[in-house]
C-alpha cells in the first residue's frame, strides 16, 4: 500500500512540476508558428527574388536586392529617420508619460478628467487622428496657422521642411501616444505600498528622495515594458507618418515601414520590399532585444 | 507647503486637460458647422447642426459596422487574455533556458512588419475559406496582440512574489490551480491596460481588417469610414462626424476600465 | 483549483460555440457551376464617385432582374482598390469581374478572359480598340468609358481676365503669369499635390505627349527602341521648375492634397489643374456657379497642335479562371448595351469608348469643340515599361522640393526606363 502511494506522489510531482507549466503556452507557440513564422520565411524567400508583388512568375536574383538597398541613398536617410522616430518617441513618451502619471494618480475628479484627456489621442483610431492633425497643420485654413497668422501675419508649412519634418512627426506621435506609458506607469505606481512612503517621510525624506530611491526602484519592471514597447513602436512607426505626410516629400519623412509599403505597392518591387522588411526585423530586434536584457538586469539589481 | 504643492498641481492637471482637449475639440467644432461654413476652426458654430452625424452614420453604414466590431473585440478579448495570461505564467515562473527563449521569441513577434506576412497569409487564407470571417480576423488579432500581451502580463506577473505561490502549493494547491486562484486576481490593473492597449489595436485595427473583411456585411468601422472620407473627402463636418461617432465607444469603454488602474487592489496582497 | 478548471473549460467551450456559430454566419462560396441553379459573381470596381457607383448599381439590379439565376455582388473598395487587387492577384483569387482602369494589358494581363467573342467588340471605337487588343487578337476587356484627358482649367476665371484658352506651352504660362498679377499674386493658377503625388504625375504624363510625342519630330521610335536621349527629359523639369519658381504653383504644393483641389476651384484660387473630369460635380456641390472646363494639352513647339491623352477609364474585365464564363460575359453584354453606356457616359463625364453613344454631359461642349483633336495613348502606358509611374510621381515631387535639379530628374528616369525594361 505505500508503494501505490510513493507511485501516485511522483505521477502527481511531475504533473505539479514547473517544467509541466511550459505546455501552457503551447497553443501561443502554434498560432505564431501558423501565422507569423511560416510566413515570415516565405518573406525570406522573396527577398531573394524580383517578384512586383502580384504576378505568378518570378525569378530569383540572389543578393542584388540587398545589394541595391545598401547603394541607395535614400534608404541611408530613412534608416536615420526611423532611429529618431524611435529613439526620440521612446525619450518624450517615457519622460512625459512618468511625469504625467504621477501627476494624475489620485482618486479625485479632476486627475480622472486629466487622465482621460492624455489618453484620448491614444483612443482615437490613427485614420481618424490623421485627419484631425490635418485639420491643425493644414496651410490654408489648419487651426495651427489661425493662431499664427493672428501673431505674426503669415502662414506657415511645417510639414514640407524635409529636415524638420521628422522631428515634427516624432513629436506629434509623442503627444498621441504618451498615454500609453502613462498608463503603464500608473497600473505600476499601484503596485507600490503607501507604508514605504508614510515610513520615508517619517524619517524626513524630501519628495525627491522618496521618487528616487522608493518609486523609481519599485517601477523597474514599468520602466522596462514602457522603454521596450516605445522602442518597437517607434521603431514601427507607419500610421502617423502616412497619413500626416505619406512619407514625403520625396522619401525624406519615410520610416522603414512606410518605405517598406511604398516599395511594395507604389514601386512594384516586392523583393526589395522583403528585403527591407530584413533589415527592418533585424535593426528592430536588436536594439530592442539589447534594450530589454539591459532593463531586466536593473530590474534585477534593484 | 503641501497647499502650495496642491494648487500648482491643480494649474498644471488644467493646462494639461487644455492642451489635450484642443484636438478633440477641433473635431467638435468642424462636426458640427453646415457644410459650406469656412469659419475658423476654433470658432464653435452659433447655430445647431445635427446633420452631419446622421449623414455619416447612414452613408457610412456605421450602425452594421459597430456591431461587427464589437463581436470581433469581445471575441478576441477573451481569447487573448486567457490564452496571454497563461502563456505567460510559465514564462514568468520558470526561468528555464528554453522559457527564456520563449519568451524573446514571443516578443519578437512584436517586430515583425505586418506587410510581410500579408500576402502569404492571404494565400493561406484564401485556401482554407478564412476570408470575410469572425474567427479568421480574430486569429489574426490574436496573433498581433499576444506578443504585447504576454510581454505585459510576464512583467506584472513577476512582481507579485514568489511566497504566495510557495504558500498556496504548501496549501494544496496544484500549479496549474494556483494560477486562477492566487495570480489571476491580482493582475486586475494588468489586464486592465491590456484589454485598453490591445482593444484599442484591435477595434482600430485597419491594415488587416482592408483585407481580410472586404464584404460589405462584414466591414469594421475603420474600414467604412476610410471608404466613406475616399468619398466625401470634401465634406469635411460629415468626416468630423463620422471620426466622432467611430471613437465614442472606444472612449466609454476607457472611461469604464479607468477605475480598475487606479483601484488600489494590488497592493493589498502584497502588503500582507 | 475544481472551480478554475471549470471555470477555463467553460469559457472555452463558449468561445468555442460562438466561434463555430459565426463559421456558420460566413459567406461561404457556391459550389455549382451550372447555369440552373443561382449563381452570385463577385465584381470590384476603383470607381469613388458616388453618383457613379450608384448608376452602376442600378444598372446591375436591373440585370438581376432581367436574369433571375444571376446575382452581382459589387464592392467598391475606394482608393486602396489597387493594393488589394495586387494582393489577390498575388493570391491567385480574383473576383469574377473587375475594373482594370487603364491597366489591361500592362499589369491584369496575365489574370484576363479573352472577350473576343463577344457582340460589343465590333462597336469599339478607334481610338480605344488597339489599347484593350494585343497583336493577337485578344481582347482584355470592355471599355465602360474612355479616358480624354488633358488639363482641367476655371473657365469662370479665364472669362473674368479675358483669357482664350492657351493652345501653345508658352500661352498657358503666360495666361497663369497674367491672372497671377492681376491678382497680386494672390491666385496662385496651379494646384499640385505633394502628397498625393499622382496629380504630378498625372501632369507630367498629359505633358509628356506634346513635348515628346505629338510634333512631326518626335521621340516615338527612339523611346520603342530604347534609343532615347533622355536629356530631353530636362525640358519637363525645367517647366515644372519654371512654373514654381515663378509663383504659380499653389505654395503648400508640398503638403496639400488632392482633397483640397474642389474648394480651390470654387472659391477661384485655382485655375489649371491635371486632374480627372469627376472634379466637375465636387466644385459644383460647393458652388454652382463656378465653370469648369478641360482643354488639351498645349503643345511644345508652335508648329505642333494640343494633344488629349486616352486610353481606357474605367473598364469590366473577366477573370480568365472564373467559374462562371458564361454568366460573367452576359454581364459584360449588358452594360455594353446601349442605354447603359449612356447612363454611364453621362454621370461618368467622358465619353464612350463604344460607336454611336453620344450624351450631353457635363463637359461634352469642350468636348465638341475639340472634335478634331488628336488623342494620343497615354504616354506611360505606351512608352514607358510597368513600374514607371511611381519614378516619375515620387522624383516630379522630389524636384518641387528642390530635393533634385532637373538633369537628376533626367537621369533618374533613365535609370529606371533602363532598369525595368530588362525585367
Amino acid at each position: 500500500m505505500s508503494e501505490k502511494y510513493i507511485h501516485k506522489k511522483t505521477l502527481k510531482d511531475k504533473l505539479n512540476s514547473p517544467g509541466m507549466l511550459n505546455i501552457l503556452y503551447v497553443p501561443v507557440l502554434i498560432l505564431f508558428g501558423t501565422f507569423l513564422i511560416y510566413p515570415f520565411f516565405k518573406g525570406i524567400q522573396v527577398s531573394f527574388t524580383n517578384w512586383d508583388g502580384y504576378s505568378q512568375i518570378f525569378k530569383y536574383v540572389g543578393f542584388q536586392n540587398y545589394k541595391q538597398m545598401f547603394a541607395d541613398s535614400d534608404i541611408v536617410t530613412v534608416i536615420y529617420n526611423t532611429i529618431v522616430y524611435g529613439v526620440g518617441s521612446t525619450l518624450f513618451q517615457n519622460i512625459f508619460g512618468l511625469a504625467f502619471a504621477l501627476l494624475l494618480c489620485r482618486q479625485t475628479k479632476l486627475n480622472a478628467v486629466g487622465r482621460t484627456f492624455v489618453y484620448l489621442p491614444a483612443i482615437i483610431s490613427p485614420l481618424i487622428m490623421g485627419y484631425i492633425w490635418y485639420f491643425i497643420f493644414q496651410y490654408d485654413g489648419g487651426a495651427l496657422n489661425d493662431i499664427i497668422k493672428l501673431f505674426s501675419g503669415s502662414q506657415t508649412n511645417l510639414l514640407a521642411s524635409t529636415k524638420a519634418n521628422v522631428w515634427i512627426i516624432t513629436g506629434i506621435n509623442s503627444f498621441q501616444f504618451v498615454g500609453v506609458s502613462m498608463v503603464i506607469y500608473l497600473a505600476g505606481l499601484q503596485n507600490i505600498p503607501h507604508d514605504y512612503y508614510e515610513a520615508a517621510e517619517i524619517d524626513g525624506a524630501s519628495y525627491w528622495q522618496r521618487f528616487l530611491n522608493i518609486t523609481v526602484p519599485m517601477l523597474a519592471p514599468s520602466i522596462t515594458v514602457a522603454v521596450v514597447l516605445n522602442l518597437i513602436g517607434g521603431l514601427k512607426l507607419f500610421d502617423v507618418i502616412w497619413s500626416l505626410t505619406n512619407g514625403g516629400p520625396g522619401y525624406s519623412s519615410c520610416s522603414l515601414s512606410t518605405m517598406m509599403y511604398q516599395l511594395y505597392f507604389a514601386k512594384q518591387e516586392a523583393g526589395l520590399a522583403a528585403s527591407l522588411g530584413i533589415l527592418m526585423f533585424v535593426i528592430i530586434t536588436i536594439v530592442s532585444v539589447i534594450a530589454l536584457a539591459g532593463f531586466r538586469k536593473r530590474e534585477i539589481s534593484q | 507647503m503641501r497647499d502650495r504643492n496642491g494648487k500648482l498641481n491643480k494649474i498644471l492637471i488644467i493646462v494639461l486637460i487644455i492642451f489635450y482637449a484642443v484636438p478633440f475639440y477641433i473635431l467638435t467644432t468642424t462636426s458640427l458647422k453646415k457644410d459650406m461654413d469656412v469659419s475658423s476652426k476654433w470658432k464653435m458654430p452659433s447655430y445647431l447642426y445635427l446633420n452631419s452625424f446622421t449623414n455619416a452614420w447612414s452613408k457610412a453604414n456605421l450602425g452594421h459596422a459597430f456591431l461587427n466590431n464589437i463581436i470581433i473585440l469581445v471575441i478576441s478579448m477573451t481569447a487573448l487574455i486567457i490564452l496571454g495570461s497563461l502563456a505567460a505564467y510559465p514564462l514568468a515562473r520558470n526561468k528555464s533556458r528554453l522559457n527564456k527563449f520563449m519568451y524573446y521569441l514571443f516578443v519578437s513577434a512584436m517586430i515583425v512588419p505586418p506587410l510581410s506576412i500579408l500576402v502569404p497569409l492571404y494565400q493561406f487564407y484564401s485556401r482554407i475559406h478564412a476570408m470575410n470571417t469572425f474567427w479568421g480576423i480574430t486569429l489574426i488579432h490574436l496573433t498581433f496582440q499576444l506578443p504585447l500581451t504576454i510581454f505585459l502580463y510576464t512583467g506584472f506577473i513577476g512582481t507579485i512574489p514568489r511566497e504566495l505561490d510557495e504558500a498556496a502549493l504548501i496549501d494544496g494547491c496544484s500549479r496549474f490551480g494556483l494560477f486562477f486562484k492566487i495570480l489571476f486576481p491580482l493582475l486586475k490593473p494588468v489586464t486592465a491596460t491590456i484589454t485598453i492597449v490591445t482593444g484599442v489595436n484591435i477595434w482600430n485595427d485597419y491594415q488587416f481588417s482592408l483585407f481580410f473583411l472586404q464584404k460589405s456585411q462584414v466591414q469594421t468601422i475603420t474600414v467604412t469610414l476610410s471608404r466613406f472620407f475616399g468619398e466625401h473627402a470634401n465634406y469635411v463636418s460629415w468626416v468630423a462626424a463620422g471620426s466622432l461617432l467611430g471613437s465614442i465607444p472606444m472612449i466609454i469603454i476607457y472611461l469604464f476600465l479607468q477605475k480598475y488602474f487606479i483601484s488600489g487592489l494590488s497592493s493589498g496582497a502584497v502588503k500582507g | 483549483m475544481k472551480k478554475g478548471i471549470r471555470l477555463i473549460t467553460a469559457l472555452t467551450a463558449a468561445l468555442m460555440v460562438t466561434s463555430s456559430s459565426l463559421m456558420g454566419c460566413s459567406s461561404s462560396k457556391s459550389s455549382s457551376s451550372s447555369t440552373s441553379s443561382p449563381v452570385t459573381l463577385s465584381m470590384y470596381s476603383n470607381i469613388t464617385d458616388v453618383a457613379f457607383q450608384n448608376t452602376i448599381k442600378e444598372i446591375a439590379s436591373n440585370f438581376e432582374k432581367e436574369n433571375t439565376g444571376i446575382k452581382l455582388d459589387i464592392t467598391f473598395p475606394g482608393s486602396e482598390y489597387e493594393n488589394i487587387l495586387k494582393v489577390k492577384m498575388a493570391s491567385n483569387e480574383m473576383p469574377d469581374i473587375f475594373d482594370t482602369h487603364g491597366w489591361a494589358q500592362l499589369r491584369y494581363g496575365n489574370y484576363l478572359m479573352d472577350l473576343k467573342d463577344s457582340s460589343w467588340v465590333s462597336k469599339l471605337d478607334s481610338t480605344i480598340k488597339p489599347v484593350v487588343t494585343d497583336s493577337k487578337g485578344k481582347v482584355y476587356c470592355l471599355p465602360l468609358n474612355e479616358a480624354k484627358d488633358g488639363i482641367i482649367y476655371n473657365k469662370t476665371l479665364l472669362n473674368k481676365y479675358g483669357i482664350a484658352v492657351p493652345k501653345t506651352v508658352d500661352e498657358l504660362v503666360a495666361a497663369a503669369e497674367k491672372i497671377s498679377k492681376a491678382s497680386n499674386g494672390q491666385i496662385k493658377p496651379f494646384f499640385l499635390s505633394g502628397v498625393d503625388n499622382w496629380m504630378v504625375g498625372q501632369l507630367v504624363d498629359v505633358m509628356a505627349t506634346p513635348m515628346l510625342i505629338s510634333a512631326k519630330t518626335n521621340s516615338a521610335d527612339a523611346l520603342l527602341n530604347k534609343s532615347f536621349d533622355w536629356s530631353k527629359w530636362n525640358t519637363m523639369g525645367d517647366f515644372l521648375l519654371k512654373l514654381k519658381n515663378e509663383g504659380l504653383v499653389n505654395e503648400d504644393v508640398l503638403t496639400a492634397k488632392s482633397t483640397d483641389l474642389p474648394k480651390r476651384f470654387a472659391e477661384g484660387k485655382t485655375v489649371f489643374c491635371a486632374t480627372m473630369l469627376s472634379v466637375a460635380d465636387d466644385v459644383k456641390a460647393i458652388d454652382s456657379s463656378v465653370e469648369l472646363g478641360v482643354m488639351p494639352a498645349p503643345a511644345f513647339d508652335s508648329t505642333d497642335t494640343p494633344s488629349f491623352s486616352g486610353g481606357e477609364r474605367q473598364t469590366l474585365g473577366v477573370w480568365k479562371d472564373t467559374k462562371y464564363k458564361e454568366q460573367c460575359l452576359k454581364v459584360l453584354d449588358y452594360f455594353a448595351k446601349q442605354e447603359n453606356q449612356e447612363k454611364i457616359a453621362t454621370v461618368g463625364k467622358y465619353p464612350s469608348a463604344l460607336t454611336g453613344i453620344s450624351v450631353a454631359s457635363t463637359f461634352q461642349k469642350d468636348f465638341d469643340s475639340n472634335k478634331d483633336t488628336r488623342v494620343f495613348a497615354y504616354f506611360d502606358r505606351v512608352y514607358l515599361p510597368n513600374g514607371m509611374w511611381d519614378v516619375i510621381c515620387k522624383n516630379g515631387v522630389k524636384l518641387l522640393a528642390g530635393q533634385i535639379k532637373s538633369s537628376d530628374y533626367s537621369s533618374v528616369m533613365k535609370s529606371e526606363f533602363t532598369r525595368l525594361s530588362t525585367k
